[in-house]
């Protein structure tokens, strides 16, 4: 979703829902790679069942990366794309399903934001390259090396599109490496893999939705499936929000500000492209051994646990005295629909509501405030309420005005404090020093002259005052009224002040000033603000459109070709009478044909992705379709400030007649190309040890035509239709590497079919709504009567998925090793002078919390034995480390301690679920999910100093 | 317009087969616009008027092959007409030519404006941000031309429709002005000021042409036939549109003929024009007397120069430059707030300078007149000097002559031939901190303007870049010519080609010499080492030593930050002579 501050503000707002991932890193060990074994228990203390995979958010990384230098051909990006695949694996561990979907042909809707993101990315690639070359010659004339110019092509990211030769090579290629992975890789062996490449058609999260809310709609679902998704857009919030399912978490990468930027030119770090001078490399290290090793190389993972969210915001909107029964569940979909306002890929955001100035709570107050008059939710299951929504938009439209205004107060003292700051930097003094009796006088020098003024406190007192009052009357400010000039002038005159510091923005709409309204309209749209009818017709297009949206999420694609034809959203106060516009799509409406897409969305410069008589369309000038291809376009900035935030004043596609001026040119594709340009589906992979295995066999062997049901009870309930695979990876075939340095899988066992959704009627109505037999997992935010039902204990909040977490510690062989090497109580330590805690009340407190852990695998608990928690190390540790000395350093190597340690245990989860797995499975869960309840029982929280270590 | 919704009533099937090809979403008025359009390139692609009988729908079916084709790019032509006058597209060269020439007579009225993504590259490129997510701080104007402005925009191609954006900003600037002048002067003012107003506003090369124009909209009121004589001029295309405007006499004129003028300029009927703009300023009143008061400060600045249209005619060859320059440096404005303040300060320095130029040129009138608010009595001796056509530069003012330089406008070339009154003042580092802010801004201004154009290159009219950035800041370039032989100190080895040189100024502050065979060569020459300077990170106003006529004189000289002040051209001017 088009909202990049919506998760900065969400974990600001709602802390809890982060959690650092604890990731196992692959270790080396003589040259060779041992690779993480994915099959032993999660070490992030959570197993789930389900991940799936928004491959956008990995191709774009791994082929253009911003930290790094960009990868040198096609075949290393998909080794990188691999390895980022390998890595997400190690961390989450599915144990039943991974499912990676790639983002296929996407609605018309969103269409025009790919468009406008290929127009710009082409222009960008193009600039970058021109800045290139002229700094490459610039070095290369001044006797600067560079290493030389690679032959390959400029990657351009725009092939990132559904259809293009690149996206059809990355398919075969991620066949592959699912082939490889589940042959050779333990963690894989039980997993049942579908891969839903570009072709098959929608945007890859809302394909990862389908699926699960057609799983969901199914009897076999097992309502408590641990999901875990992974894509860094904010949608997917809300979508995880959308299913209703209890347990949803969502892995992202973190965002680190200011990473550095490898320079394009010489790959170093430290400066840009247009700074380059070619110098040679620094050796990093002695024998240049650390040249890879980048500075913060890696980005950490977080995850993000919609369960909490829920519970914020369960507890954020509930309300008291509803004239109607409250529901958790309608009201988080109320809040998603309510987020769609302030932002999404498919409608512009409302004028008033701008997510960084906290418009998604004040919406909620609004809801809240509203909600009691509407005698009912805004939305169920997808489909809005129209007359309750026009409720709460005029409610926001009733403060519309005084946003706007305090929004340019805001700006103008921003403007006014960076000014004053400048103005401060330049000078060395600062901007006040008071002087009489205040003049500050340096320490020590009590007798100078300067400490006189207390002999006559009143007439200094007196003296100051009067200077106060004088000063006004000298400022130039007052110089410019003092006549009663007009006030434009004396606007020009400070707009001339400030023009030496920065040109101000031409804002013509200016929304702080009686009129805004149609100046708005007038500026934005170029319609006299008289033309009713107009407005009428945006208000009533951005309405379908908010009714498109939500049931984009809740039902699946409405119309595929629906779009919001403008620019610009409406004003909030401008939907009266919305609650009788019609809210239905046109049915059975398909999508585009991938080549078709491509088409719509790229630039006439990304056109060799197209075959050349379709290219032609794009530049020629006789071409029937030449306005959809403008060279350059005009950039609105809409107040923002810099150009890619701004609107891109594109046209829109006419559908028609795109398939028109497409119809004369579609003789000319090459088989190959008709094949790239149909729709696919999606293709389920297993190996050798699944119980599907067997099955899918058979059916290739019969060779039946028809589809077949999936047994779910083969493949932990899923359900759905497979229908056989006429480029399927079967066993004792050899699958051919599609990257030069992977070699070919010779022993294959893996096996591939074609797989279908469960299909549905079209009217029917997936129900926004937790699943009978679905529990909720345990409560993470601390009770709001937590000080009333405690009994004084102190809360002791939750940091990672598992209430029990225990602190890191050292056993007895690690603190005899420590007291060698750092000799104690020689009083060379800062605290060793401390006095120890009594040895006692370790003892109580480590025990009971032994006794609660005992059912669970937990880290280490088999390799040491109990009464090592009664002796000292404790003692050690609490003392030494907990007062922060040291604990920096120390940090790493802990983590590093605890996951190795939980390499070496022996698997419990696989000993009790056992090779089959499934059904097993259910005790186990039950008893993860009891001992947080057990784990209240404490008698005594340990000491606070201790929260540091988690 | 009209005609056409009158055709459309009385022809209904045109007019549904017409309204079939509306998009959802296009506003009423781009429907019009485009609705002209595909009208009057349709041919017989639209269905014949509404008493056609069927046997068309069959003679459309049988060739309805090729005819869906042409309809198809019928409608793509209008689309990319529509997109780049609406939305500010541009499409590649040939389709603009293809659908400029289709919609030629089209008026499209109060067409928005838009900043380009190139553009807005550009300009931050320019600022040495590295890419375009970097960040501009300068967000694009986008701008609508008010309605009032109902002037008849003719958009040429984007790079026009920019320049017109610029000059529309400008003008709003001045108008403001304009305002205020009227304001506090009634009377003659009115009219002048609206002369003044154009030649502020228009921007850059336009400058010549301008100040034809404004004769000539002044002479509308009282000849008629002069008028006739300028629009003569305009093009065909532009014919209809600058009449129309012309008629109108509003302030905005200026912007079709500008962009006319401006092609006429570079045109070899060099002769026609300055015979047009002779006899324009011949038909207007004897004296203009463009007012510009900066009424932001407490004083009233008179800039006052009237010109007497006979000696125009009578400098050889360059009439319409020379007048121009003259005329727009009657409109110099001295808004900026430094010189406003420094006019307020200096009440303790008690020595009142008041310095009198007069050229011998009885011929030229240049009156500027700078007083305060106090002396009444100096305005009307202002008055009653330029009826008298005496050409005075009086500067009556409590302040000392170093902060007065500032505020003096330039003279007319004529001026310049002989005044020597001998100035014994020294400059000092007040001076130069008093210039520099204005060159500060004058070199952001300088650098916006450049990016506009693409940098600096060779192809770039450098003059008029240089001259527009300054009028911006409502300064004037002041250019002095001298030939070469005259000068003593120049290194004589060129000489037989290249015989005039150019020395600009502004503010009094030398910017760059050039020479050349003509005038205006000599002026491009200097022009584009002025804009040099500009080039680099920053410009700094200096005290140099320079040669003047044997001799060495100290002189403010604009330099760019790195570049050493050795071996400057010598001066054209004893610099003092100028304050």
């Amino acid at each position: 979703m088009g909202v990049p501050a919506f998760f900065r503000w969400l974990s600001r707002k709602y802390p809890s829902i982060i959690v650092n991932c604890v990731e196992e890193k692959p270790k080396e060990c003589n040259g060779v790679k041992i690779p993480v074994d994915a099959s032993k228990p999660n070490p992030n203390d959570v197993e789930f069942d389900n991940l799936y995979l928004d491959m956008n958010g990995i191709i774009h990384p791994c082929t253009h990366p911003e930290d790094k230098p960009a990868p040198k051909n096609e075949d290393e990006m998909m080794v990188a794309i691999f390895e980022y695949i390998d890595r997400l694996f190690s961390i989450v561990r599915p144990r039943r399903l991974l499912y990676m979907a790639i983002d296929g042909v996407a609605p018309r809707a969103k269409m025009n934001q790919q468009r406008s993101r290929r127009f710009r990315a082409s222009k960008e690639g193009m600039e970058a390259a021109v800045e290139k070359q002229r700094v490459r010659e610039e070095i290369l004339a001044k006797g600067g090396f560079l290493p030389p110019e690679e032959i390959k092509e400029r990657f351009d990211s725009n092939c990132i599109t559904p259809g293009t030769e690149f996206m059809d090579n990355l398919a075969k290629c991620l066949r592959y490496y699912i082939a490889d992975r589940l042959n050779n890789d333990p963690g894989w062996k039980n997993l049942t893999v579908i891969l839903s490449d570009a072709s098959a058609p929608g945007e890859g999260e809302h394909k990862i939705m389908d699926y699960i809310r057609r799983q969901r709609a199914q009897p076999n679902h097992d309502p408590n499936t641990h999901h875990c998704l992974c894509g860094a857009d904010a949608d997917l919030i809300m979508l995880g929000l959308a299913t209703h399912e209890p347990n949803f978490t969502i892995i992202r990468e973190e965002f680190k500000p200011n990473k550095p930027k490898p320079c394009g030119l010489c790959n170093q770090f430290g400066h840009e492209v247009k700074d380059c001078e070619g110098l040679p490399r620094e050796k990093k290290g002695k024998h240049d051994e650390l040249a890879d090793s980048l500075p913060c190389a890696e980005g950490e993972f977080i995850f993000l646990r919609l369960n909490v969210l829920r519970e914020y915001l369960e507890r954020e909107l509930t309300m008291a005295s509803l004239p109607f029964t409250f529901d958790v569940e309608r009201s988080i979909d109320d809040w998603v629909f309510m987020c769609f306002f302030v932002g999404n890929d498919f409608l512009p955001h409302l004028p008033s509501l701008e997510i960084r100035e906290n418009a998604i709570d004040r919406l909620v107050n609004i809801y809240k405030n509203v909600v009691h008059k509407t005698g009912g939710y805004l939305t169920e299951s997808g489909y809005v309420n129209l007359q309750r929504v026009q409720m709460i938009m005029l409610a926001v439209g009733e403060v519309e005005d005084s946003i706007f205004k305090k929004r340019k107060d805001d700006e103008d003292s921003f403007r006014r404090r960076q000014k004053e700051k400048r103005k401060r930097m330049k000078r060395d003094q600062p901007a006040f020093t008071p002087s009489g009796i205040l003049t500050p006088h340096a320490l020590g020098s009590r007798n100078s002259p300067g400490s006189q003024v207390a002999s006559n406190p009143r007439q200094a007192a007196y003296e100051m005052r009067m200077q106060n009052n004088s000063s006004p009357s000298i400022s130039p400010n007052t110089s410019f009224t003092s006549d009663g000039s007009p006030s434009p002038l004396g606007g020009i005159k400070r707009k001339a002040e400030d023009s030496d510091s920065e040109p101000e923005p031409e804002d013509n709409v200016r929304l702080w000033e009686a009129g805004w309204k149609q100046r708005y309209y007038k500026n934005k749209f170029d319609v006299d603000a008289a033309d009713e009818k107009f407005r009428r017709k945006v208000v009533q297009s951005y309405v379908e459109g908010l009714c498109w949206v939500l049931r984009y999420y809740y039902q699946g694609c409405a119309s595929w070709k629906w779009y919001y034809p403008f620019h610009y959203a409406p004003f909030a106060s401008d939907f009266e009478g919305i609650a009788d516009m019609p809210s239905d799509f046109e049915k059975g409406t398909k999508p585009f044909k991938p080549l078709e897409q491509l088409m719509g969305v790229f630039p006439a410069a990304s056109g060799n992705f197209l075959p050349p008589s379709w290219r032609k369309l794009m530049s020629d000038p006789d071409s029937s379709i030449i306005d959809f291809y403008p060279e350059d376009f005009a950039i609105d900035l809409n107040g923002k400030k810099y150009a890619w935030q701004g609107v891109a004043l594109l046209p829109f596609v006419d559908e028609r007649r795109l398939r028109a001026a497409l119809e004369e040119v579609y003789p000319d594709l090459t088989p190959e190309e008709t094949r790239r340009n149909s729709l696919g589906g999606d293709v389920l992979f297993v190996g050798k040890h699944h119980p599907l295995h067997d099955f899918i066999l058979e059916l290739y062997q019969t060779g039946s035509t028809e589809p077949v049901e999936v047994p779910p009870e083969l493949c932990h309930g899923i359900q759905g239709k497979f229908s056989l695979d006429e480029e399927a990876i079967l066993p004792d075939q050899i699958v051919c590497s599609p990257v030069p340095m992977l070699r070919d899988l010779t022993q294959n066992t893996v096996v591939s079919i074609n797989f279908k959704d469960p299909q549905f009627a079209e009217d029917y109505i997936f129900k926004a709504v937790m699943l009978p037999g679905a529990r909720k997992p345990a409560a993470v935010l601390k009770p709001s009567d937590w000080e009333k039902s405690s009994n004084g204990r102190q809360w002791k909040p939750q940091l990672g998925f598992n209430r029990d977490r225990r602190p890191v510690h050292l056993d007895q062989a690690a603190f005899r090793t420590l007291g060698h090497v750092m000799p104690r109580g020689s009083g060379t330590g800062i605290y060793s002078n401390a006095a120890p805690p009594p040895v006692t009340y370790q003892g109580n407190l480590y025990r009971p919390l032994l006794r609660g852990q005992a059912q669970i695998p937990k880290l280490m608990s088999n390799m040491r034995p109990q009464d090592s928690w009664r002796g000292p190390p404790p003692l050690f540790q609490q003392q030494r480390f907990d007062r922060g000395v040291g604990a920096e350093p120390l940090l790493p190597w802990n983590r590093m301690l605890q996951t190795q340690n939980a390499a070496f245990q022996p698997n419990q989860y696989q000993m009790l679920a056992g090779p089959g797995g499934y059904p097993p499975r259910r005790d186990d869960r039950g008893g993860r999910q009891g001992y947080p309840r057990e784990g209240r029982k404490y008698p005594l929280p340990p000491p606070s100093g201790r929260y540091n270590w988690n | 317009a009209q005609e056409v919704s009158e055709y459309l009533s009385q022809n209904p099937r045109v007019a549904a087969w017409v309204e079939a090809l509306r998009c959802d979403g296009e506003t009423d008025k781009h429907w019009r616009h485009r609705r002209d359009f595909l009208l009057r390139n349709a041919g017989d692609l639209a269905p014949a008027g509404g008493a056609a009988s069927a046997s068309t729908d069959e003679a459309a079916d049988a060739e309805s092959g090729t005819r869906n084709r042409q309809l198809q790019q019928l409608i793509s032509f209008s689309m990319a007409w529509a997109n780049h006058v609406f939305l500010g597209c541009r499409y590649p060269q040939k389709v603009m030519d293809k659908i400029l020439s289709m919609a030629e007579g089209i008026k499209v009225t109060d067409a928005p404006t838009y900043t380009t993504r190139d553009e807005l590259v550009a300009k931050v490129k320019k600022r040495g941000i590295s890419s375009s997510n970097e960040g501009v701080e300068e967000p694009s104007k986008k701008r609508v031309i008010e309605g009032k402005n109902s002037s008849a925009v003719e958009q040429d191609h984007a790079k026009t429709s920019a320049k017109t954006e610029r000059a529309s900003a400008q003008q709003e600037n001045s108008s403001t002005c304009i305002g205020s002048a009227i304001k506090s002067e009634s009377g003659n003012s009115a009219r002048s000021s609206g002369i003044s107003s154009q030649n502020s506003s228009t921007s850059d090369g336009d400058r010549s042409v301008s100040s034809q124009s404004s004769s000539s909209v002044s002479s509308q009121v009282t000849t008629a036939g002069s008028g006739k004589a300028s629009e003569a001029e305009a093009p065909d295309k532009h014919g209809s549109a600058s009449f129309v405007s012309l008629l109108k006499s509003s302030v905005n004129s200026h912007m079709t003929q500008s962009t006319d003028s401006r092609q006429q300029s570079g045109s070899p009927k060099k002769s026609a024009l300055e015979g047009s703009s002779a006899s324009a300023s011949q038909s207007s009143s004897e004296i203009e007397v463009p007012l510009l008061g900066s009424s932001g400060s407490s004083e009233v600045e008179l800039p006052l120069l009237s010109s007497k249209p006979s000696s125009e005619t009578a400098s050889s060859g360059l009439t319409s430059k020379t007048s121009s320059e003259a005329s727009v440096s009657s409109s110099v404005a001295k808004n900026s707030s430094s010189s406003g303040t420094s006019l307020l300060t200096p009440k303790s320095s008690s020595s009142t300078n008041t310095s009198l130029l007069t050229s011998k040129s009885t011929s030229q009138v240049a009156a500027s007149l700078l007083a305060s608010k106090s002396s009444s009595q100096t305005s009307g001796s202002l008055v009653s000097k330029s009826t008298s056509l005496a050409s005075v530069s009086q500067l009556a003012s409590k302040s000392s002559s170093q902060t007065s330089t500032s505020q003096l406008p330039s003279k007319s070339t004529s001026q310049s031939s002989e005044s020597s009154v001998k100035f014994s003042c020294k400059l000092t580092n007040e001076d130069v901190k008093q210039k520099q802010p204005f060159f500060n801004r004058l070199y952001k201004t300088v650098a916006w303007k450049l990016v506009a154009v693409g940098g600096f290159s060779p192809n770039v009219n450098h003059g008029e870049l240089l001259n527009a950035a300054i009028e911006a800041l409502k300064a004037t370039l002041d250019v002095f010519f001298v030939p070469l032989k005259e000068l003593a100190d120049l290194p004589q080895n060129k000489s037989s080609q290249e015989s005039i040189v150019c020395e600009l100024r502004c503010k009094s502050v030398y910017l760059g010499t050039g020479c050349g065979k003509s005038k205006e060569n000599a002026k491009a020459v200097a022009s584009r080492e002025a804009l040099k300077l500009f080039l680099k990170k920053k410009v700094v106003v200096k005290i140099c030593k320079r040669k003047y006529r044997g001799s060495e004189i100290e002189d403010l000289v604009l330099l760019d930050e790195e570049s050493r002040p050795v071996n400057l051209p010598p001066a054209l001017k004893h610099p003092q002579e100028l304050l």
